[in-house]
């Protein structure tokens, strides 16, 4: 009898472990280049009560064999990398990817971090840094006498600077996609940080090779949908009220036993 | 001494293996294309002794099935969410390496370029894993054909990477296997049948009906309840035939 009660458990902690990632998509909705998490479930393994082809009688054999399931766990938490719906702000240093790939960051400890937020400003120095202070990755420095600063489509950063006629170009900015986006692993801070599921960075200008263009003056908003989370939130609640409900039943059942005999 | 007991006791051993099939189910409520597992075959066993009446069937466990009946479609908007419109089954290998059979399409691309369900079993087409190379844009086409537009490809042209393995089994030959997988029971996977369409940006939902599953639930419940009442009885047959003893003493 208990058997059921912690497949029923398990029942109740998936569910519950999904409603977090639905709370955190939904905490996500104004975080910019944020994309949404889905909790991928599967079922544990299965136990043999009567072995398939198991002998019945001495010429016949069990066609099918009796397994019992043993409950349901969470595998995966994956993020879905579609294009969030994209903000002007003619703010000149925000810049969105209009199509795959991912703005490089240098981490204070000399790794390079991936995002796809683009809201990035200017620090003492005029280097180019994310809105935590971390570089971009290559560095960029806007001059301090710059009057303007504009990107191309295809990541070329120009300023201009007052006196002269000609722009002048003072980087490149490059992205990087990955064979499997949904090996990244989110590191907090809008980063992702490359793992061996992700393959390596395929490192390229914006625009060429197929990487996404560079959208400047505009922020790409988090793709969490709020009516899907919220009809994935009550599906989930609901389908944790069904387990909590065998538990109850199973409880019941033990109760009645114990009284009765 | 009568035996009611042992075979009410029987019959609450097989109530409880239920209610755990059906925790199960319940617990798989959200599990993206999970097939509900059967509990309801249940047979019985006469005691052959050429002497005595038969008056003592026991019930015994029959085969548990697996309903393969079609569930929901939900749309994802995500390339590779795909599900099978209709009857039908993708192959696909499970993690370790046997050719098995699933309902869910939620693939993902691994860094090697192969293409895996969201539990981990690989895809298959034409009998080998299914390989994509870097890609700027993927696309399942009906029949199951995968179309890629390489990364950095100049133009609109989609290049095949081959088509997912789909069969259809009747129901009567689908089994669960100790992973969780299902397999065909003879052990024989057909040919691809080209008469199951997939349809994209979507996913099946698991086919447990939470009602149906409550109701099994509760009806378990009382059976269960029916049996405890009835080693009840039968322990208040014995004891007035003891106390009947003790008096005519």
């Amino acid at each position: 009898m208990p058997d059921a009660l912690n497949v029923a458990k398990t029942g109740l902690n998936a569910q519950q472990e999904r409603m977090s990632v639905i709370s955190n998509n939904l905490a996500n909705v104004n975080t910019v280049g944020f994309k949404r998490d889905r909790a991928n479930f599967e079922t544990l393994l299965y136990q043999d009560l009567r072995e398939v082809g198991a002998q019945t009688s001495q010429n016949t054999q069990l066609p099918t064999g009796l397994a019992i399931g043993t409950g349901v766990r969470i595998v995966s938490s994956e993020k879905l990398y579609s294009q969030g719906s994209i903000i002007n702000t003619d703010n000149s240093l925000d810049m969105t990817i209009d199509g795959g790939g991912f703005f490089q960051v240098l981490m204070p400890d000399g790794q390079i971090a991936y995002t796809r937020a683009g809201n990035f400003t200017k620090s003492s120095t005029g280097q180019v840094v994310s809105s935590n202070g971390y570089p971009l990755e290559p560095a960029i420095t806007i001059p301090e006498n710059a009057s303007s600063v504009s990107i191309s489509r295809d990541g070329i950063v120009s300023v201009g600077i007052p006196g002269q006629t000609a722009p002048q170009v003072v980087g490149n900015i490059e992205i990087a996609s990955f064979p499997n986006n949904g090996g990244l692993k989110p590191m907090g801070e809008n980063m992702m940080a490359a793992t061996g599921a992700s393959g390596a960075p395929i490192v390229g200008a914006p625009g060429a090779n197929g990487q996404g263009k560079i959208l400047q003056g505009a922020l790409e908003a988090s793709n969490v949908n709020v009516v899907e989370e919220l009809v994935n939130m009550i599906e989930t609640q609901r389908a944790y009220e069904v387990n909590s409900k065998a538990i109850s039943a199973v409880d019941s059942m033990s109760k009645f036993l114990t009284q009765n005999i | 001494m009568d035996r009611i007991s042992q075979v009410s006791l029987n019959t609450m051993r097989l109530l409880a293996d239920n209610q755990k099939i059906t925790a199960a189910n319940l617990a798989n409520l959200n599990t993206i294309g999970f097939r509900k597992d059967v509990n309801t075959s249940v047979g019985s066993a006469y005691l052959q002794d050429p002497k005595a009446y038969e008056d003592r069937v026991f019930a015994s466990r029959g085969d548990t099935g697996v309903d393969t009946s079609v569930s929901n479609l939900i749309s994802t908007d995500r390339p590779l969410d795909i599900a099978i419109n209709g009857d039908g089954f993708f192959v696909v290998t499970n993690p370790s390496g046997q050719k098995v059979l699933t309902r869910r399409g939620d693939m993902s691309v691994t860094a090697e370029g192969k293409l895996k369900m969201g539990d981990g079993s690989t895809v298959q087409g034409g009998g080998a894993d299914i390989t994509v190379p870097p890609f700027e844009k993927i696309e399942v086409a009906q029949d199951g054909t995968i179309t890629y537009k390489p990364l950095g490809a100049e133009g609109n042209t989609m290049v095949p990477a081959g088509r997912i393995d789909l069969v259809s089994i009747p129901a009567s030959n689908v089994a669960r296997g100790l992973d969780g997988y299902l397999r065909p029971k003879n052990g024989q996977f057909p040919a691809n049948d080209a008469k199951i369409k997939v349809t994209n940006n979507s996913l099946e939902t698991s086919n447990v009906n939470a009602v149906e599953s409550m109701v099994e639930i509760i009806q378990t419940q009382r059976a269960y309840e029916m049996q405890i009442k009835l080693i009840g009885t039968a322990k208040d047959l014995d004891d007035q035939t003891s106390k009947l003893m003790r008096s005519s003493t």
